[in-house]
């Protein structure tokens, strides 16, 4: 019996629909699915693959991911929906690649799991004796874990509560990230967050690392004996901290960049004797420290609030003002001394495994003296020495109360003591910031800026290359366009590696500089024993182009410095899990001592 | 007031206008053309896909009108839940649920399209290429060569 329909003549089918309603369908499905159907037919295959824009592939990844385009705005054109960069497809195959490969492996480790008869579920899983030979190509497990950190960087930030125009409330969906819901539930097993922070090859040990720091400590984190021992054998270990990473949880090169694997340790170290001990503190809830992917978010802090909250200073982008708590742990110093310094054969890795080391808990008031510039006589310099410092601090916080800017003419002498103590070893890094150029020609910039993402995104993505590079639907114009874009650098020749065209690029950026300006600060600290002042701090906060954002802490007693402290926050600005780093000597005498913290921002009351 | 509805099969159905105005379509023609006793005429659409198309506007005729720019809305998250009328409603065989789909696309009425989206959705979820096509009559027109060719094209997806 024949009907006439919308395509007279013939029975609707799959097929018969308009390409319009293909993509509608296939937009609300995985894109494993998208794939799968992808291979029923060429018809199929190419509506998938080759149509002639990314439309299906865009709808798919916004789906699943945060928009890059609004995470990156300067990005915003390679992302267009004709590009012939592809990136919507090639980003979102890499991901979910990476996405198949750890649930395979997931799979793999809980069948071993089942075939020696032990118990899989999640919350009673016997981690310790669990197989995980698991990995059977390492370099593809380390690329999904770089493509994991990709996610992570890319995530969207949350807007900033304070900014213009708000009312200091940050709205349950403005918190919300796919990027960090997908690392989420890519990462939902403990096995496999067991296999990714132990097991990953060396090459990607940061990657994996950044992940369990950001992701924070699981129950199995909070019990392990062995890995009790094995953080605290890399905290405590002196050699770590020296002039090449300025004492703190940095790589050793002089450039500042974060270790992952030291402040994974510290994390431990600290973490753990937190959960130890936080119920004695008594702290009241807006004020307990708190770990995890959705608390190493930027503005994710506590915010003031009451009738005792300080007013906001403005400019005060890490939102420094305030109360804060830091924990500091530490060995008893013979003992310290005797593991990095004593007989090595004797070491025996239980001594670390069982050690109970010092934990003290302080919080601190603290208020910015000065945005941009440090500030002239913070601290306890030559001839100052008697003075007590929060006096002065507070003299040149009221002295400068419009725009917090120090004077702008200082004496040379003052000049001088302060690029030989406060600055001294920040001096070669200085001197880098001023060399750079601060004019650049717009049109050149905005080229530049779109290269290093460029350089950026093939960099980040090892497998997206293979992709670009495999797949018939991105063919040569693709992966032309990357070398084209390299060789265009107007900095270099073609053989410029991409690593000088980007470095290039941003050192060109004047904005990030001007937004967000160091900031000095200084404070009263109170110790948990009497919660009344019994020290002063000093210190300095940074953001970097990356987003990262440095703290330096030094301690001072009696009008001396004693204890100067480097880290890193967790999450970016005014992130609510803070800040990790290690604690050191401030005159870093040899064999000084030095220790982990944890420092986060309280509600200030 | 009752509208008159005649399909290409020349069968004339005869509707209240909220019913009727489900249809996008339809609502901008009885703006454009003002209240008339003539019947619309609807040439793409036959009795028994229209019997169903509005089986489904009496239904949903309460429900309020969908937010202008919903295509737009990116930030909630897609979902293939259907209610459960709905479920019931499109549990039909497949030409049928095809040409709702299609008679939904040109009459314009997008709640209706996103339960035959949802629907077809739903069957493709984790199925592999040869249940898909042995559940749409799919046929499978690869080379051996391409067919390999395009299996190693999608491994990005596979399962480990």
């Amino acid at each position: 019996m024949g009907r006439s329909s919308v395509s007279p003549g013939r029975a609707a089918t799959l097929e018969s629909l308009p390409p319009e309603i293909s993509q509608r369908f296939l937009g609300l499905c995985d894109p494993v699915d998208v794939a799968a159907f992808a291979q029923t037919s060429s018809a199929n295959h190419a509506f998938v693959y080759h149509s002639y824009d990314q439309v299906l592939w865009r709808e798919l990844f916004l789906e699943l991911f945060d928009d890059p385009r609004l995470t990156d705005p300067a990005t915003a054109p390679l992302w267009s929906r004709t590009s012939k960069l592809n990136l919507w497809q090639t980003q979102l195959c890499e991901r979910i690649r990476a996405r198949q490969i750890l649930r395979g492996l997931k799979r793999a480790l809980i069948a071993n799991v089942e075939s020696v008869g032990g118990n899989t579920d999640p919350d009673n899983i016997d981690i310790d004796n669990a197989d995980f030979e698991v990995v059977e190509d390492p370099r593809e497990f380390g690329e999904t874990l770089k493509v994991l950190v990709h996610v992570l960087d890319t995530a969207r930030a949350n807007p900033d509560p304070l900014g213009p125009g708000r009312n200091g409330i940050l709205r349950p969906e403005e918190r919300e990230s796919r990027n960090v819901s997908f690392i989420e539930g890519v990462l939902d097993h403990p096995l496999l967050r067991k296999l990714v922070w132990d097991h990953a090859p060396s090459s990607v040990r940061q990657s994996a690392a950044k992940l369990h720091v950001h992701y924070g400590m699981s129950d199995w984190d909070l019990t392990t004996v062995r890995g009790r021992g094995l953080a605290r054998e890399k905290v405590y270990l002196l050699s770590n901290y020296n002039e090449k990473n300025r004492w703190g949880p940095y790589v050793h090169d002089y450039t500042r960049t974060p270790n992952w694997e030291q402040l994974e340790a510290m994390m431990l170290v600290v973490g753990r004797n937190v959960n130890d001990r936080v119920n004695d503190w008594r702290l009241p809830d807006t004020d307990m420290p708190k770990m995890g992917l959705w608390h190493a978010r930027n503005h994710t802090m506590t915010i003031p609030s009451g009738p005792k909250a300080p007013i906001p200073v403005q400019g005060d982008w890490a939102g420094v003002t305030g109360r804060w708590y830091r924990v500091v742990c530490f060995m008893d110093y013979r003992d310290l001394w005797g593991y990095n310094y004593g007989d090595f054969l004797s070491y025996n890795p239980d001594f670390l495994a069982t050690y109970q080391e010092a934990v003290r808990v302080m919080s601190f008031n603290l208020t910015v003296v000065s945005i941009g510039k440090p500030p002239a006589d913070i601290g306890i310099r030559g001839a100052n020495v008697q003075t007590p410092p929060l006096i002065r601090a507070l003299t040149r916080s009221r002295h400068m109360q419009d725009g917090y800017f120090p004077p702008t003419v200082r004496d040379e002498e003052e000049e001088e003591q302060e690029k030989s103590d406060d600055e001294g070893e920040d001096a070669a890094y200085e001197e880098v910031e001023k060399s750079r150029p601060v004019a650049a020609d717009l049109a050149q910039l905005a080229q530049l800026s779109q290269l290093a993402q460029l350089t950026q995104l093939a960099q980040l993505s090892p497998m997206s290359r293979r992709i670009l590079t495999t797949s018939p639907t991105s063919s040569l114009s693709t992966s032309s366009a990357f070398s084209a874009l390299f060789s265009s650098s107007p900095s270099s020749s073609s053989s410029a590696s991409p690593k000088s065209a980007q470095a290039s690029a941003s050192s060109k950026q004047p904005t990030l500089a001007q937004e967000y300006p160091p900031i000095y600060f200084s404070g009263t600290v109170q110790s948990s024993d009497t919660w009344h002042p019994t020290s002063y701090v000093h210190g300095r906060v940074e953001r970097n182009e990356d987003g990262t954002v440095y703290w330096k802490l030094t301690s001072n007693y009696d009008g001396q410095d004693r204890w100067v402290s480097e880290g890193v926050q967790i999450g970016g600005m005014e992130s609510k899990m803070g800040v990790f780093g290690i604690w050191s000597d401030a005159f870093h005498e040899h064999e000084g001592p030095a220790g982990p913290f944890w420092f986060w921002k309280g509600a200030g009351q | 007031m009752p509208i008159n509805l005649t399909t290409s099969d020349n069968e004339t159905f005869t509707v209240d206008k909220k019913v009727a105005e489900k249809s996008v379509l339809i609502k901008n023609m009885l703006e454009d053309v003002g209240e008339s006793d003539q019947a619309i005429p609807l040439p793409n659409v036959t009795a028994s896909v229209l019997k169903k198309v509005l089986e489904w506007c009496e239904h949903h005729k309460d429900d309020p009108a969908p937010p202008e720019n919903e295509d737009k809305d990116d930030t909630r998250k897609r979902t293939t839940d259907i209610s459960e009328w709905d479920q019931k409603f499109i549990a039909v065989d497949q030409e049928m649920l095809f040409e709702i789909i299609l008679a939904a696309n040109y009459l314009d009425i997008k709640a209706l399209l996103d339960v035959g989206c949802k629907t077809v959705a739903n069957m493709i979820k984790g199925k592999t290429p040869e249940e898909i096509r042995k559940l749409f009559n799919i046929v499978n027109d690869f080379t051996p060569e391409e067919e390999a060719q395009i299996k190693k094209e999608n491994e990005w997806a596979e399962d480990r």
